[in-house]
């Protein structure tokens, strides 16, 4: 893909960012105070399909996303992205049931993550296995304007082994996986690999999490970043 | 791009749920866009309803509880159940508190989106406001007495389906409608508004008597203006209609709009089925063959009213009424066949026919009961007499009891000494696994013959149980140790049928219940009542039970043998054989809450028996 410094540019303008700075604090999250409430912070779940695991050769294909807001799932403002991989689909197709045909009218990845990064606006990242999603969308922003972004993720996944953990409970890959984890809070089951139902099961798993977590006393974002690392 | 996005489960979630289920395609998606998703926790106790913001809130995951302002239990709820419509409905707000009972998922929908699925579906609107009514008034009351006189038009219309067609329609393309529908008559509507009714008849003698092809249209062939009747208007005022205007087909209005048609076939066919009008007739057979025939209108009598909303207790009474019938005209044309009896009897029956309570497929359970010991020539004819009985009985639908309790079993066919010497034994020596097996012959009574050797047996037995704690104990521990379906979180417990379906046994694990419950408290109390409502009553005029009790009691208990019946209705409807097997997920959510209620009702009632009767013994 080559850059295209005309949306770098907007896109620097859009998330605040100046030019050429390097390690900006705080602009994704900006305006969030994490010491609150975690129902009192806008959160965004996401979720990337991927044509494999490798960052560095594989390409992201489609992003789902949707925002928590007070605590609440807002469907309204729930997104689903195709994007054009620019080596295709390959293999992968057989995982996400996406083929290249289907992305006949997919997006280019800049304008799809300059989307992704508008909806992230002051919102804190949710995400399951999230340094997966996170590596992908660096390498994303690496090529788009030439530096990584900072994140603040609440990884679901690490919850999850923490919680068990925690409990004295042994687990296995398989136990941490989005699915096994949902139905342990006995939450729907929604369509595996399909980015937006992937974010919408996050949101949901994060929402029981905390539920669990905090019980009746006060959970902050921090609390939860503090509690997925 | 992206304008379209819905989660497919969800919607799909909402399409298999009442009254949702109702909406257009259009307006679940809309729905299943707009929905926001909650997490409650019970370890937050309950659920903070804002009521400047009022929503509907719709159960995913978990379990809820609804109490009003004085702690009263309102509803109890789960999947796919909703909750805080009163305040959308009414704009007020209605202090009800919402415990979580069991951590879940909560959709909620705005009073915006919620005004725009009801405008979309009568349906749905109908399904909030009939679901608010109910909750002011747990359970509906009667909607008819008398079945032979409150049977209205709508009852007819078995199937809703209105079969119509244009005006511009030509009579070939209606007369292969009405093929095609096996219908004698067709609606003919013009921008949804009735103009007329096309018969066979108007065929016959309009077009092909008429020497018209079949290019003409229906406009010209059709009666315009037809009379009309009410969904609501009786059966007699329809048939009154017709026989004044000399018309054979009257479409159904309701709100404006055709819902059916009936024809006097139809009005013929339900007075056919009238019970009057069956008990008549069996008082007419000469033959056991007139009887056989005459016991296949009760299927379709049973069908009716159950169509017709009448209430279990009603139809298990007419049910009973139609058996004692058979079973009089049955020993009456025995007697004329074996001759008078040497001395009188009883011919007595128990269980379900004892309480007056049968249903379809009940099996026969009787007895007789001689006034003095016979000798054997004497036992021969009793023998005779019974076998012809039963063996009617059993022809007419009322199978032979698997457990041989008939009057044509030597052991049920004895003198009143040798009855009273079996009650003594049972009421003495209580042994719980005998009186599992026994318990049916203490709801007894005389259909035909000797009352004064019924009543003789029946005060000898009531002397007994008086009062009699040991025999009361043991038939209180077998009556609790079968409790209703309803797991920890108020949730149904559901066991397997015969087909491995998951499912409710509405009358082991419901009725039964509270006829032990009535059952026993009578015994105790010496009361001669068998029927379990009467019983009811009784306990609540001497104060044994509490109004409250009773009246939830009685509820429950036409409530639960209601849905029984509904349900095999429909079974019978689908082809299937009548069974006591209820799979929740066949009613609405609505109906699933109330049955939870009653099954909730007769689990405290067994626990103040257990309280009263056991003294912890059990």
């Amino acid at each position: 893909m080559s850059t295209n410094l005309t949306i770098a540019r907007l896109n620097r303008y859009i998330l605040g960012l100046k030019a050429k700075e390097a390690a900006p604090k705080l602009f994704i999250s900006q305006g969030c105070d994490l010491s609150r409430h975690y129902r009192q912070v806008e959160m965004l779940s996401v979720d990337l399909e991927m044509t494999g695991l490798n960052p560095r050769k594989n390409e992201v294909i489609s992003m789902g996303w949707v925002p928590i807001i007070n605590g609440e799932i807002v469907l309204s403002q729930a997104r689903q992205l195709m994007i054009k991989p620019e080596r295709g689909v390959g293999d992968s197709a057989v995982i996400h049931g996406i083929h290249d045909r289907d992305l006949a009218d997919a997006l280019a990845l800049d304008v799809a993550v300059e989307e992704l990064m508008l909806a992230m606006q002051g919102r804190v990242l949710v995400a399951h296995h999230g340094a997966l999603d996170i590596a992908f969308l660096q390498q994303a922003a690496q090529k788009i304007y030439g530096h990584k972004l900072p994140f603040d993720l609440v990884d679901t996944l690490l919850l999850e082994a923490k919680r068990l953990h925690r409990q004295g409970q042994h687990y296995n890959k398989q136990q941490l996986r989005l699915y096994a984890c949902c139905a342990r809070y006995g939450l729907p089951p929604m369509a595996a690999h399909n980015a937006l139902s992937d974010a919408v099961a996050t949101a949901q798993l994060l929402l029981a999490q905390a539920a669990a977590i905090g019980g009746t006393s006060v959970l902050s974002v921090k609390d939860l970043m503090k509690y997925s690392h | 791009m992206g304008e379209d996005i819905e989660i497919t489960e969800i919607k799909q979630f909402l399409a298999e749920i009442v009254p949702f289920n109702s909406l257009s395609e259009n307006a679940l998606s809309k729905a299943a866009r707009g929905i926001r998703i909650s997490y409650f926790s019970s370890q937050s106790g309950h659920v903070e309803i804002d009521y400047d913001n009022p929503q509907l809130y719709l159960v995913r995951t978990g379990g809820f509880e609804v109490r009003d302002k004085q702690g009263n239990l309102l509803d109890r709820l789960g999947e796919g159940e909703c909750f805080g419509y009163p305040s959308l409905l009414t704009g007020q707000n209605v202090n009800n508190k919402v415990t979580v009972l069991e951590d879940g998922l909560v959709y909620l929908l705005d009073l915006e989106l919620f005004k725009n699925l009801r405008d979309d579906s009568a349906e749905f609107d109908r399904f909030f406001n009939r679901a608010h009514a109910k909750r002011m008034k747990r359970f509906s009351e009667p909607s008819s007495q008398d079945q032979a006189i409150t049977q209205t038009v709508g009852s007819l219309l078995k199937n809703h389906q209105v079969i119509s067609t244009s005006p511009q329609t030509s009579i070939e393309q209606a007369a292969q409608l009405m093929d095609q529908h096996r219908v004698s008559s067709l609606i003919i509507t013009e921008s949804d508004q009735l103009v007329g009714i096309l018969t066979d008849r108007d065929i016959r003698s309009r077009v092909i008597a008429a020497g018209l092809d079949g290019k003409v249209l229906v406009n010209d062939v059709m009666t315009v203006n037809p009379s009309c009747v009410d969904r609501q208007a009786l059966l007699f005022e329809a048939s009154m209609l017709m026989s004044t205007h000399n018309i054979h087909h009257l479409p159904v209005i309701e709100d404006e709009k055709v819902v059916g048609m009936i024809t006097t076939t139809d009005l013929v066919r339900a007075q056919n089925n009238q019970p009057i009008f069956l008990i008549g007739e069996i008082n007419r057979q000469q033959h056991l063959d007139g009887l056989i025939e005459l016991s296949k209108k009760i299927p379709g009598l049973l069908h009716s009213l159950i169509l017709s909303d009448a209430r279990a207790d009603e139809i298990g009474r007419v049910l009973t009424l139609l058996s004692d019938s058979l079973t009089r005209r049955l020993l009456t044309l025995g007697e004329t066949l074996y001759g008078e009896p040497p001395f009188a009897y009883s011919w007595i029956v128990f269980g379900s026919s004892g309480r007056m309570d049968q249903t379809a497929g009940s099996d026969q359970d009787n007895g007789m009961i001689l006034a003095q010991q016979p000798t054997d020539e004497q036992d021969l004819y009793f023998k005779k007499l019974a076998q012809y009985v039963c063996y009617g009985l059993d022809a007419c639908g009322y199978i032979y009891c698997p457990g041989e309790i008939m009057a044509q079993t030597d052991k049920w066919r004895v003198s009143i000494s040798a009855w009273q010497k079996y009650f003594d034994r049972w009421i003495n020596s209580p042994d719980p696994q005998a009186l599992l097996h026994t318990a049916i012959f203490f709801d007894m009574r005389n259909v035909v013959g000797s009352s004064e050797l019924f009543e003789q047996l029946q005060q000898r037995v009531l002397t007994k149980t008086k009062g009699n704690q040991i025999f009361v104990a043991a038939m209180a521990g077998n009556a609790v140790a079968s409790k209703p379906p309803l797991g920890f979180f108020g949730k149904f417990v559901l066991e397997r049928d015969g087909e491995e379906n998951k499912v409710l046994d509405l009358k082991h694990r419901g009725v039964a219940l509270i006829n032990d419950i009535a059952r026993i408290y009578a015994l105790a109390e010496g009361l001669k009542e068998v029927n379990t409502s009467a019983r009811l009553e009784q306990l609540l005029d001497r104060k044994i039970l509490s109004n409250k009790d009773v009246k939830n009691l009685k509820d429950a208990h036409e409530f639960i043998a209601h849905m029984r019946l509904k349900n095999q209705g429909a079974q019978v409807k689908s082809g299937k054989p009548a069974t006591n097997y209820l799979r929740p997920g066949d009613i609405s959510a609505l109906l699933r809450h109330q049955l939870k209620d009653a099954f909730e009702a007769v689990n405290s009632a067994q626990n103040g028996l257990k309280m009263r009767f056991t003294r912890g013994m059990f």
